[in-house]
């Protein structure tokens, strides 16, 4: 597998509103683009999720076939203390997505981070065939491990997409303050009032 | 853990929006202060994202709508993905896969 190829990219939302309501979102084309087909006359790019389709297995989830949706990534997720809810986050990736969106909410109940440093911190992804990226922060000594174990470390890139791109609402369970976060390796913006 | 101290944090007590985009975060908040609630942010943000990152989402798009009603305390899911036409046969399969699950 091409590793630039591995990922997508997405927009992503989320929201909530003075009553309490929330939305979390992500929306795509797909590859960039799309399928780079543009309905005539309307400006409307035609999504490709469609190369999420797999011939093998034969049994697998997204064998083409007539009238099928792909099994994705897309994965907005919320987190709820008892009823409350806590988080609302989501982020691009594709194959990545299920994988960094735990990295984030560990980091935030795991290990007490702030929203915003949760999102900026460094993640890892497994990209399939022993290949791993790591955030460049990550410690040498963790990088030594993961080689003895026979993993291929991936030079991480710049800036390191592959990570994803959060962006995230956490409600204080205590003063109900809503605290927004967005991620610096994809650009965006948290707003509140 | 280091963080890179990129960006502030964002807080506030009435209203929240976080987004690929500058532009469509302002105007999901401007909606939400005009009265708007969480859905009509949502769906004014995914349409200024389609303007400002047209290569990444848009109208052709499609995606999943997470929704938590606080007065009901219900949450919601809404998969709007799309589906592979109806008269598709397996002979017309193009170019080998780019994703594959099987590996991760």
């Amino acid at each position: 597998m091409g590793i630039a190829a591995a990922l997508s990219i997405s927009g992503r939302v989320t929201v909530v509103d003075e009553e309490g309501n929330a939305v979390a979102m992500t929306c795509t084309l797909g590859p960039g683009f799309g399928c780079m087909h543009v309905v005539p006359g309307t400006g409307i790019i035609l999504n490709n999720e469609g190369v999420f389709f797999d011939l093998d297995p034969r049994d697998g989830p997204n064998y083409p076939a007539a009238g099928k949706r792909v099994q994705h990534d897309m994965s907005p997720t919320m987190v709820f203390r008892g009823d409350r809810l806590f988080l609302a986050l989501g982020t691009p990736g594709a194959l990545g997505i299920t994988q960094t969106i735990p990295q984030v909410i560990s980091k935030v109940i795991d290990h007490g981070l702030p929203l915003q440093s949760a999102i900026e911190s460094d993640r890892y992804r497994y990209f399939g065939a022993g290949q791993v990226r790591l955030g460049e922060n990550i410690p040498s000594a963790v990088r030594d491990r993961l080689r003895n174990a026979g993993h291929d470390i991936l030079p991480p890139g710049a800036p390191p997409i592959w990570a994803g791109g959060f962006h995230a609402v956490a409600i204080d369970p205590e003063t109900g303050t809503l605290v927004g976060g967005a991620d610096p390796r994809r650009g965006g913006q948290a707003m509140a009032y | 853990m280091q963080s890179t101290g990129a960006m502030p944090s964002v807080m506030g007590t009435r209203g929240v929006v976080a987004s690929a985009s500058p532009l469509a975060s302002a105007a999901g908040l401007k909606v939400l202060m005009d009265g708007g609630n969480a859905v009509d942010a949502a769906v004014t943000v995914a349409s200024i994202l389609g303007v400002d990152e047209p290569y990444f989402s848009g109208i052709g798009g499609h995606g999943i709508l997470m929704l938590y009603l606080a007065d009901t305390g219900e949450v919601k899911c809404l998969d709007f993905g799309g589906f592979a036409p109806h008269d598709f046969t397996i002979d017309q399969w193009g170019s080998p896969p780019r994703y594959r699950y099987r590996d991760v």
